[in-house]
């Protein structure tokens, strides 16, 4: 087995992710080529990093078993139609909003490795499996204090784009803020938040955040919330609606944040309205919380009550459980399992 | 007289890990340790520990207990630790000033399905990180 690993060229292939795959290839010794297109964005077209990709597997025909995406939505047909020497594979880093535009190509794709439960495990299609997203425990980690800047510290953190359901949990937690006097940090992609709300005055890091900044934000923070994305809103059409998802297939499956803040050893607070969070965790590793009267109990009784004491215990046990568990090199064992199978 | 397990005075303000075997009997790391069994001068005296008898592994700092993992499963771990399974290390520079070793961190851990969970202590400030790494594959 030799695999060709290509990240997709768009914006929506994740860094953190290819790194975690390649890592876990290395660590597994299995051979592999890499082609980090995410790093050629802006430089070069789509078009030209898959015509070098179709070279590279053309030319080197003997040298690969199969072609490994990361992401893959923008893969053109011709890449799959031509490529018959080479097993496909998609590993997908989106939820389910996304995946409908794949949906019509899976005839073409040899595996695809869907990060969503119901659509991994859907009985509907023959080549899709389920395969959840991960943290890295090479990108991931607890940094030692005295490296950390004071930049990077707040006793509560929110991480992300600003869908407008997380608007609405974090609006509500402003007077408790206000009340405690609490640093509470708002970073990422902030370009959704209304002009009007309250939560500019909150926002400390408009941008994408490079990962290993996010890492350093996750260790600074007393508590980093963890809210998952509303995937019926797509801030790309005009009407706010998200024309990818026809609701057949319910979001039930965590992101990579709810993996990434427990290997960094930061206490996180997730939310718990998909079925995954509390089938992966339990209230004895993180803190839950649904709707905003829970999140503002739950913040209360981790900042002052008795959950001060226990949040260090929590923390080792939810580290522990995703170190152990659900690293890439994990899932990467699990794709080559399903590839083994499946050798004729 | 000095019972099995019981740590000498001299130990207790010590910086290191302490080693149970299953008959109680308590060894304390020891720097600069000229080992017997290699017959030359080692960073310390962890060559001379049989992991084979080892019931419990501990991380002190300053006195103060950091860290302990026992052979039985446990919380961290489902399965009984074999010999094999025990880890423990240095993290350090030769300081050229001194020509001594100057330690960073103290490193034990135990192996579970070919990963090494490894608690490391910083010898400065005392904070607790963790981490994992994988067995290197032989061959």
């Amino acid at each position: 087995m030799k695999i060709l690993v290509v990240s997709d060229a768009t914006q929506f292939a994740l860094t953190d992710v290819y790194n975690g795959y390649i890592h876990a290839l290395e660590q597994l010794q299995i051979p592999y080529e890499s082609h980090p297109y995410h790093h050629f964005r802006g430089i070069c077209s789509d078009a030209t990093c898959f015509h070098r990709i179709h070279s590279i597997a053309l030319t080197k025909q003997k040298e690969f078993t199969h072609i490994m995406f990361i992401g893959g939505l923008n893969v053109p047909d011709y890449i799959y139609d031509s490529l018959y020497h080479l097993k496909s594979i998609v590993i997908a880093t989106e939820d389910p909003h996304s995946f409908d535009p794949l949906r019509e190509r899976l005839d073409k794709i040899d595996y695809y490795f869907s990060n969503e439960r119901s659509v991994g495990n859907s009985d509907k299609f023959k080549n899709t499996y389920y395969c959840p997203t991960a943290g890295d425990t090479q990108e991931c980690g607890r940094i030692p204090r005295d490296f950390l800047d004071e930049k990077y510290k707040s006793d509560i953190l929110f991480l992300g784009a600003m869908y407008p359901n997380r608007q609405k949990l974090l609006e509500s937690i402003i007077p408790l803020v206000k009340e405690k006097n609490l640093s509470f940090k708002i970073c990422g992609h902030v370009q959704y938040i209304p002009k009007k709300s309250p939560l500019w005055e909150y926002v400390f890091d408009a941008r994408t955040i490079p990962h290993i900044e996010t890492v350093k934000y996750y260790n600074g923070a007393r508590i980093a919330l963890n809210m998952l994305r509303d995937i019926t809103w797509n801030p790309r059409s005009k009407t706010g609606k998200n024309p990818y998802n026809k609701g057949k297939f319910p979001a039930e499956s965590l992101n990579p944040r709810a993996y990434e803040v427990p290997l960094c050893q930061s206490f996180m607070l997730l939310e718990d309205t998909r079925a995954e969070a509390r089938e992966v965790f339990t209230d004895k590793e993180v803190g839950f919380f649904s709707d905003e009267e829970s999140l503002n109990e739950r913040l209360r009784y981790f900042l002052f009550g008795k959950g001060l004491q226990e949040m260090d215990k929590m923390i080792v046990r939810a580290y522990t459980k995703v170190s152990s568990k659900h690293t890439y090199l994990q899932r990467m064992l699990y794709i080559k399992k399903i590839l083994e199978q499946n050798q004729s | 007289m000095l019972q099995k397990g019981e740590l000498l005075k001299r130990d207790s303000n010590i910086t290191g890990f302490v080693v149970i075997y299953e008959d109680g009997t308590k060894i304390v790391e020891k720097e600069n340790y000229f080992s017997k069994k290699l017959d030359k001068k080692c960073a310390t005296n962890w060559a001379e520990i049989d992991k084979s008898k080892i019931a419990y592994l501990q991380l002190y700092w300053r006195g103060k207990l950091m860290e302990t993992i026992q052979k039985s499963p446990s919380d961290t771990h489902s399965n009984e630790l074999e010999a094999k399974d025990w880890f423990f290390s240095h993290k350090g520079y030769m300081d050229m000033a001194s020509r001594s070793v100057k330690i960073i961190s103290r490193n034990i851990g135990y192996t579970e399905n070919n990963i090494i969970h490894i608690t490391s202590v910083m010898e400065e400030t005392g904070e607790i990180l963790r981490s994992t790494r994988v067995v290197p594959l032989k061959g």
